[in-house]
């Protein structure tokens, strides 16, 4: 079950890790995709994986998802590695070029889900501790924030104002160049 | 502004007590994630959304964490003739040496005697976008974006894999048009491998994404062995720099070798050669001293003036943020590109070290302290909420500085750290606003500020 063409010189790739859901479903994957968790890479590395990797704070939904965006990510990670003996640099970073444009897609594709799946991608992403997968969903949340009225955000998260009309006024004055 | 050896700051001091668990339905930590992602700009007006949000988007060390995570890459070239003449961008590199198959080579550099219509301001912000500024009239000539960070997550799996990119500009002799090469550090799994992009610079003010063409790549063994000791080499760091007398280009890098906790930085050196040697002659990186004291390095703390690269040292950064500790010696460490060593330290100006720093109007959580180059004097800016002091250095053997303009940053309506990036032809200077990345434009005669003209 070798994934062929990819890392021929190197059976580490070989190696799967089992990931444990909160609701104890089990996930088989390459050791390649689970590093891409700094918090799974710590725990190979400590050579505490054997049995399986439980993950109490991610359901399998969740913990589904997230498999599927490291394996993109790692695809890219091996695939870039494993191109660049085979084809001049030039060559090889049209190559990479191409394939940017491949995840930016598959990134966007990815974050097309709702408000409720995003938080619980972020919360994992922070909990296995991987950069990309935070970065790109905390980013998703900031951009839906950004750009909207403090009015807007107390309706978005139900928060009710408990500053009074005068502290709100005072504020306003003091950060009005951001109003305009 | 932080850098891989101050660290620290950025750490949430006791989110629990800022109730920012409430802001958005997920855990502190994350909610910090989210919010450190917003523009300053959207953070400020976000405080009147209720108590809990106005304390935390408030907290000077949220302003200073927000700052620091968004200290993603940005460059600013102060006078354009510091830059040569690229002749076509084909030729343009040969720091890339084991690539012989593709030789690069770069023009003599030309220096014009005029230098009105030639000098300009660019800068790279955090969205990657560079503004080209006429130096005479302060005037946004060009624009364009490049999604760098959006490259960078989609490139590999680790952000940390990458280095800071460093740009080199130039103009082409025969058409005029200005370029931008820029190396960008990384390392995968087994090997470093530096890239090597270059980019046409257009006319006109509607932003256009940048196409980044693709040159060359350096590729490198990730250890190195010193001593019988196999070290591990991180992200390499670059600058670029010109030498005054010979206007030659040399490239100089730190290799951060790590093993275990042992750490040992090496500098190299390299000179960028012109088109006339024939066949062209693949760089060879020298080895040099390591830095004789530990030094910040990111963008806004090293700066090379008339041939000597200077970095703000640790000591410096930490006088700042700690008062308790405050030294005067080893502010500044410099090298010289000509005869590629080393330079006695610089020391950091006197009244500052006798107390003046912290005469009550001052918040040393909130200092900025950054290196420019203002007309070509070293300055040492150090910039709070309140006021932004630029000190100018007069005598680099004696340590003499003396503060020539104390800014009031109040007057920008702003009331954020900023640092000086130029000084344009009529006195007037253009700061950046450290955690928003607007560019300012302060003008000391009337004390006050305008927007870049764009």
């Amino acid at each position: 079950m070798a994934s062929a063409g990819s890392g021929d010189e190197k059976a580490a790739a070989a190696a799967m890790i089992t990931l444990i859901s909160s609701d104890n479903e089990k996930f088989e994957v390459t050791e390649a995709t689970a590093t891409l968790s700094q918090t799974i890479r710590h725990m190979i590395e400590d050579g505490c994986t054997d049995g399986g990797v439980p993950l109490p704070n991610v359901t399998s939904k969740i913990l589904a998802r997230v498999i599927e965006y490291c394996k993109k990510h790692a695809t890219a990670a091996a695939g870039e590695e494993g191109s660049s003996s085979s084809f001049s640099d030039a060559a090889f970073l049209e190559v990479d070029r191409a394939f940017l444009e491949e995840l930016e897609e598959f990134d966007d594709a990815f974050l097309e889900v709702d408000r409720a799946t995003l938080f619980d991608l972020i919360l994992a992403a922070n909990y296995l501790d991987i950069k990309g997968l935070l970065n790109l969903t905390c980013q998703k949340v900031a951009d839906s924030v950004k750009g909207k009225t403090p009015e807007q955000i107390r309706e978005m998260y139900n928060i009710v104002n408990d500053l009074t009309p005068e502290e709100e006024a005072e504020i306003r004055r003091e950060t009005q160049w951001a109003f305009e | 502004m932080v850098s891989s050896a101050t660290h620290q700051e950025t750490a949430p001091p006791d989110l629990a007590a800022h109730d920012a668990g409430a802001l958005l339905p997920l855990t502190p930590d994350a909610t910090y994630e989210v919010l450190l992602r917003l523009p300053g700009k959207s953070l400020c007006r976000l405080q009147v959304v209720c108590r809990a949000w106005r304390s935390l988007l408030s907290a000077p060390w949220f302003v200073a964490a927000h700052a620091a995570h968004n200290r993603e890459p940005y460059y600013v070239a102060a006078a354009f003739h510091d830059a040569g003449a690229l002749e076509r961008e084909g030729q343009l590199v040969d720091v890339l040496d084991d690539v012989p198959s593709l030789p690069g080579r770069i023009v003599k550099p030309q220096v014009r005697g005029k230098k009105d219509d030639d000098t300009v301001v660019k800068t790279i912000e955090l969205s990657g976008r560079f503004r080209q500024l006429n130096r005479a009239s302060g005037a946004v000539v060009c624009q364009l974006w490049s999604k760098l960070e959006k490259e960078r997550a989609a490139r590999g799996s680790n952000l940390g894999d990458y280095g800071e990119p460093v740009y080199l500009f130039g103009q082409v002799t025969g058409t005029g048009e200005h370029k931008v090469l820029r190396m960008i550090p990384c390392r995968w799994n087994r090997s470093r491998k530096d890239l090597v992009e270059v980019c046409t610079l257009r006319g006109g003010c509607s932003p256009a994404p940048a196409e980044w063409r693709p040159k060359q790549a350096w590729n490198a063994s990730a250890r190195v062995v010193i001593g019988g000791v196999s070290y591990f080499l991180s992200v390499a760091s670059y600058l670029f720099g010109q030498v005054t007398r010979t206007e030659a280009h040399k490239v100089f890098r730190m290799l951060p070798c790590r093993w275990n906790r042992n750490r040992k930085d090496l500098v190299e050196v390299c000179t960028l050669r012109g088109c006339n040697c024939n066949p062209p002659a693949p760089a060879k990186w020298r080895p040099k001293q390591g830095f004789p004291l530990p030094v910040v390095w990111n963008a806004s703390t090293r700066v090379v003036i008339g041939g000597v690269a200077y970095f703000l040292s640790v000591a410096a950064y930490s006088s700042i943020m700690n008062p308790r500790s405050i030294k005067q010696q080893g502010w500044v460490v410099r090298f010289d590109l000509e005869a590629e060593e080393w330079r006695p330290d610089i020391r950091g100006p006197n009244s500052l070290v006798s107390g003046d720093l912290f005469d009550g109007h001052r918040d040393p959580s909130s200092e900025v302290i950054t290196l420019a180059n203002l007309n070509g004097s070293l300055v040492i800016s150090l910039g709070s909420t309140r006021y932004m002091d630029l000190w100018f250095l007069m005598d680099s053997e004696k340590g003499l500085w003396v503060r020539q303009y104390s800014v009031q940053v109040e007057r920008s309506g702003h009331c954020l750290p900023m640092q000086p990036l130029v000084m344009l032809e009529d006195g007037r200077i253009v700061t950046l606003i450290t955690s928003t990345r607007l560019l300012q434009i302060y003008d000391p005669i009337t004390g006050g500020f305008s927007s870049l003209m764009s």
